[in-house]
């Protein structure tokens, strides 16, 4: 049998996604067009209205329907502080935390030398402009702590401050409500190395 | 499967890259055994015993088993002692991570540019000095993969090298006055070899010098983290460029540290 061209066309789209190897494509295809129709046509229109809908916030980058999100234009949230965090998730995690009331930037990534993963990939300039407007004071670094996170927290801060904004980081230490014998040895050094 | 466990092995994590939910390939530079390819199954998870994968740049300690070409991480355990690498020193910790991974060949054992590593890492920490750092684990590299620099004499004259001469350095065999290849200042050889560079012109030339070595050593093989760099220094240029007060004050000052930072 010679594989029709549209089906191997859909593979190779799939074998475009992270993880997805050329039998893992081939499978879902299969798993797509004959079992599933239904589902298959539900995720193309889903793609296709997504694709179609969804753009960057033109203040805060994170994906939106309008071209500046509802966090951003709320008149609720304190405009003079902005948080960085690395992805959505990060910033839901600090809403529900319900302790920062400013304004965020989300980089949709982390600057990763090893990786090639550069500046442009996480549109630092964008963040640099959106940062020296004139209202904000300060901007927290809420990147992860991993050394990825940190270089990319110690770029944004030498590039922030020669613009003269305030800058600080998120202080890292014992989880809330943990045991100092069942935390990992690292973490429980760190927080000896930065006590106050 | 019951497969033999390595003895308990000092390592370090050079990189790791996300594998499925939870899971890490990591390349791990081991004492014994050079750099291998590891897969930690779960290592994400908060109760993991492969938590140690995560951290590149701190000792760990690991146990594997397998003979194919990725191993299995058993157990990674951090170990204490080495001071968390910040800033510049966290780039240059991290440039020399990509060295060890683009130079150094799969299970070849290295013990001693693995000691030499790690006490690269230490200094990192705790001096600022990070250039004259880069060279000397630079050098150490290559002269431990056969591709040693000869920085002391003039290898088809056999006369010692005189700072103010320039030479041409062939990357395989090493500095002559007359012959092909990289031109380079005695003065710079002089400084490599001593391990002291007076200003930092020569420190930059330096710089520039090894990297040429290094880079006819990768062939092909691209330093990711050098580019990354140098799009920062654009960047920072760039961002400098734009007229605003503000800018213009604090320039001087922090140009100096962003301009260190980006090549160091
Ligand atoms: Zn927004």
């Amino acid at each position: 049998m010679t594989t029709p061209v549209s089906f191997k066309a859909l593979i190779d789209a799939l074998k475009a996604l992270p993880g997805v190897g050329p039998r893992t494509a081939q499978r879902i295809a299969f798993e797509l067009v004959q079992r599933r129709r239904e589902e298959a046509s539900g995720l193309a229109r889903a793609l296709e209205t997504a694709l179609e809908k969804l753009r960057s916030c033109e203040r805060c980058n994170t994906l939106s329907e309008t071209p500046i999100c509802a966090l951003c234009a709320s008149p609720r949230r304190d405009p003079t502080l902005l948080c960085v965090v690395e992805t959505p998730a990060d910033q839901i995690t600090l809403e529900h935390s319900g302790a920062f009331s400013g304004m965020y930037f989300v980089l949709m990534g982390r600057i990763s030398p090893l990786d090639g993963i550069g500046p442009d990939d996480v549109q630092l300039e964008t963040l640099i402009n959106r940062a020296s407007d004139g209202v904000v004071k300060e901007v927290i670094l809420a990147t992860n702590f991993t050394n990825e996170g940190e270089v990319t927290a110690h770029v944004i801060g030498e590039l922030l401050e020669k613009q003269g904004v305030k800058v600080s980081r998120l202080a890292r230490g014992i989880p809330i409500g943990s045991e100092l014998e069942y935390v990992d040895a690292a973490t429980v050094a760190q927080a000896v190395r930065e006590r106050r | 499967m019951q497969q033999k466990k390595s003895p308990p092995q000092r390592a370090f994590v050079l990189h790791g890259y996300p594998y499925k939910e939870t899971s890490l390939i990591v390349d791990v530079f081991t004492l014994d055994y050079g750099r291998l390819a590891m897969v930690a199954k779960g290592a994400k998870r908060p109760a993991s015993n492969l938590r140690g994968a995560l951290l590149s740049l701190q000792p760990i300690e690991v146990v594997f088993s397998g003979r194919g070409e990725v191993k299995t991480m058993l157990q990674a355990t951090w170990t204490p002692g080495q001071p968390w690498l910040t800033g510049r020193a966290l780039m240059c910790g991290m440039y020399l991570n990509e060295l060890v991974m683009k130079l150094l060949p799969r299970e070849d054992s290295h013990p001693l540019l693995f000691e030499s590593y790690a006490a690269t890492l230490m200094t990192l920490a705790e001096s600022d000095e990070h250039s004259a750092i880069l060279r000397e684990f630079e050098t150490q590299l290559l002269a431990e993969l056969g591709y040693g620099l000869q920085l002391e004499k003039d290898v088809k004259t056999g006369e010692l090298l005189q700072p103010d001469t320039l030479y041409r350095y062939d990357p395989l065999a090493g500095p002559m006055v007359h012959g092909g290849g990289v031109l380079v200042s005695g003065r710079v050889l002089l400084a490599l070899n001593k391990g002291v560079f007076e200003d930092a012109m020569i420190a930059a030339e330096a710089r520039d010098f090894v990297r040429t070595i290094i880079e006819f050593h990768l062939e092909r093989k691209q330093l990711r983290s050098s580019t990354v760099m140098h799009d920062l220094h654009s960047l920072s240029e760039r961002l400098d460029a734009k007229p605003a007060a503000r800018r213009a004050a604090k320039k001087a000052q922090t140009e100096r540290m962003i301009i260190e930072g980006a090549n160091p």
